[in-house]
């Protein structure tokens, strides 16, 4: 999986002066101070602007890197699998060695940071090369307790073999006590994205799940998990690109169902005319995306769209929380249960209608990323009960 | 007059329970069903191997894509029946083919 281009598709518009209070060179090494008190996407901004910056100022030597965190609160899963990645591309591709320290606030969706490898980097262990290569073993791979990681490559998964994730994942959850419905419509959820992934995109995906038991319910009191997990690749190809090509290539010939492609026109010709600063070509293909038997797959017609968003609706439905997206480019997309609703020809609105051809979707939907990235990442946390006093 | 019917067994790795990916049912199609399946049959069975509990959406396009292709969406409930012991199976299979 190669990380470079989070970090490389972001070094435009760098302006130094900003930066320059965060970046600094002490000892030798370089010192990355961040202040924010919330770890998120604007953060993951602000690192990559910041690692831009000191590989300007400090023509790309190979000098330590330290990241001072100060206490901060984890958002989501995503941003910190996200700062994982970065810190594997600053490892692998410029040889950096990393260290990290850290005061993370974590809760119920962000636990998983304590089987993360970013842990491994952190500046109390002073073997800088035994803990950076061990950190790039634990990224490709983890699987322990509550703790369900694997870079699935291309070459290796493009196959039956992803029957087996199906099989693992399902596994895994079993022994945390949680509704049988949910840890399946969750199993299918995740081998779908992956699939997704690894069709469409022909790269590798990372699956990051951690299971966060022993919580209980504020409001209702009773015991509940946090099913946290992120699948993501890294691609040139974004998650509305396969339905721009098509939609912009369709062949009347080979489409025999001759409906929904041509419904797909039908609406992108009603939302141009509403294309805005807010909301635009890219948004409109993003959410087509997600569109019942309306895939990017090239020589398909008569099938395609795997019904995700109708799977993770029931999912956020049966949760006592949730907090579901997906950011590709620039783009962040909400999956908010409430716009998940598909009309009676199972077409997708994204809006308060319901209604996919004569109305955008609502401003909650479609929101803006403060960095580039490249590829397509899921955000999934759940917060489910659990059904009786034995857990893990 | 009798129905033409024809009868494939399909055979999955022993460990395998659930089946996903849209390449992998096609090439199980391809490989296990293409060579004996009849269109001009007026039924033809698909029995899946006990341990299979569940397929995802993924696979059941690829698996179905060239039967939905010769006979329509319509036609299949007519035309094709899954045997399987497993409830789970046959609702994932029809659940993600209507859907």
């Amino acid at each position: 999986m190669d990380c470079k281009s989070i970090v490389t598709k972001n070094s435009f518009n760098l302006n130094n002066n900003i930066y320059k209070k965060h970046v600094k060179l002490e000892n030798g090494a370089i010192y990355i101070n961040i202040n924010d008190t919330e770890f998120n996407n604007s953060m993951i901004s602000k690192i990559i602007k910041c690692i831009n910056h000191a590989h300007k100022k400090y023509s790309f030597s190979r000098l330590p890197i330290y990241f001072v965190f100060q206490e901060a609160k984890l958002e989501d899963k995503l941003s910190y699998t996200i700062f994982e990645c970065i810190c594997k591309s600053l490892i692998e591709n410029y040889g950096h060695k990393l260290n990290f320290c850290y005061n993370f606030e974590h809760n119920i969706i962000t636990k998983g940071i304590l089987s993360s490898p970013l842990l491994l980097l952190s500046c109390n262990d002073k073997k800088t090369n035994q803990k950076n290569q061990k950190f790039l073993e634990k990224f490709n791979f983890d699987i322990y307790r509550n703790h369900y990681r694997k870079v699935l490559k291309y070459d290796e998964y493009n196959s039956e073999k992803l029957s087996e994730i199906y099989d693992d994942v399902f596994n895994f959850q079993k022994s945390f006590n949680i509704n049988y419905e949910c840890i399946d419509k969750i199993a299918e959820v995740v081998v779908e994205l992956i699939c997704n992934a690894i069709e469409h995109s022909c790269s590798d995906c990372l699956l990051d799940i951690d299971l966060a038991p022993n919580y209980i319910n504020n409001k209702t009191g009773e015991r509940c998990c946090g099913i946290n997990i992120t699948v993501l690749n890294i691609s040139d190809k974004l998650l509305g690109d396969g339905i721009k090509e098509k939609i912009n290539n369709y062949n009347y010939m080979e489409d025999k169902s001759k409906q929904r492609y041509p419904k797909v026109k039908e609406a992108y010709d009603f939302h141009k005319k509403c294309f805005s600063e807010e909301y635009d070509e890219v948004d409109f293909y993003n959410i087509s995306a997600f569109q019942h038997k309306i895939s990017g797959r090239k020589d398909n017609y008569s099938t395609g769209g795997t019904g995700l968003t109708l799977l993770i609706k029931s999912i956020e439905e049966r949760a006592d929380s949730h907090t579901c997206y997906v950011i590709t480019g620039d783009r962040i997309i909400a999956l908010l249960p409430e716009y998940l609703t598909y009309d009676e020809n199972n077409w997708l609105g994204f809006n308060d209608f319901n209604d996919y051809f004569k109305h955008i979707p609502s401003q909650e939907i479609i929101n803006r990323s403060n960095f580039f990235f490249p590829g397509t990442a899921y955000n999934l946390n759940f917060v489910m009960k659990v059904n009786n006093d034995e857990q893990n | 007059m009798m129905n033409k019917t024809n009868h494939i067994k399909l055979v999955f790795d022993k460990a395998t329970t659930r089946l996903a990916y849209y390449p992998y049912g096609k090439e199980v199609y391809e490989q296990q069903v293409k060579p004996n399946i009849d269109f001009s049959n007026d039924i033809t069975y698909i029995e899946f191997p006990d341990q299979i509990v569940k397929a995802a959406s993924s696979f059941v396009q690829g698996f179905f894509e060239d039967i939905i292709s010769n006979i329509g969406y319509e036609a299949i409930e007519k035309k094709i029946v899954i045997l399987s012991k497993n409830e789970s199976l046959k609702s994932s299979i029809k659940t993600n083919l209507i859907f």
